[in-house]
């Protein structure tokens, strides 16, 4: 998530890209917060207490990234920590759709 | 007179205390030096027998002396050649780029699932508000 941060701040924001950060809830309140303001997710972030937002996308794991085009339809799939990588190597094109 | 009677008895008992501290100093010193001679001493000198045949068996065994043949020292050294290692190459991690979509994927595209969700702040966030515009999902957990 770091590294999503890092992403959005210096491309993303600019690139009229929105990000939602979506906590898988199993901890506390608390400590999604703490998560947020110590990596800097400066993004909106929303609560899936239930784990039912990363069901209903078939999220199998954390971190995932899912990437939703202009039209609202689902582009692009990616989990793991190379998973910002691609959606860095695939920005271009994304924003060109 | 009595007086003087209880101040000579106060007085020999005095004495008495210190010299009955006096040996008691002085036994206590003649336990420690006994004790101490004690330790130091050496075993006895009649080894039972079985330590002698322990000892004998130990010993080495007397022989023939034979004085040892000096080692020729080789003037020069000829290094062999040792075959050098085969490095076998490890195989590399195919790398499968990511598939570039082309215009049928992009128009098989599923729909996103609209949804409602409570932010940090406890305000709501709607997917479908955000309509029109790239949307990045991105699923974490705290830790």
């Amino acid at each position: 998530m770091p590294a999503v941060g890092s992403l959005y701040r210096e491309k993303l924001d600019a690139a009229g890209i929105d990000v939602i950060g979506i906590s898988q809830f199993n901890t506390t309140e608390a400590a999604t917060i703490e998560f947020v303001e110590r990596h800097e997710l400066t993004f909106p972030n929303v609560f899936d207490r239930q784990a039912q937002l990363a069901g209903a996308y078939g999220i199998q794991g954390v971190p995932s990234y899912v990437f939703i085009d202009k039209q609202g339809r689902i582009a692009h799939v990616s989990a793991g920590a190379r998973g910002v990588g691609l959606i860095d190597s695939w920005l271009d094109q994304l924003i060109a759709e | 007179m009595d007086h003087r009677i209880a101040i000579a008895a106060a007085t020999m008992r005095r004495t008495n205390t210190r010299r009955l501290h006096r040996l008691l100093l002085v036994a206590a010193a003649l336990l420690l030096w006994a004790v101490a001679v004690g330790c130091n001493q050496a075993p006895a000198d009649t080894p039972s027998t079985n330590y002698s045949a322990t000892v004998e068996a130990m010993l080495p065994t007397a022989g023939p002396t034979v004085p040892p043949t000096p080692t020729a020292v080789p003037t020069s050294v000829t290094p062999t050649d040792t075959p050098a290692p085969t490095h076998t190459p490890r195989p590399q991690p195919t790398y499968t780029p990511w598939p570039t979509p082309t215009k049928a994927t992009v128009e098989n595209r599923q729909r996103a699932i609209p949804f409602n969700a409570e932010m940090l702040d406890g305000s709501q966030f709607a997917l479908q508000d955000g309509l029109g515009t790239p949307t990045l999902l991105a699923f974490f957990a705290p830790w």
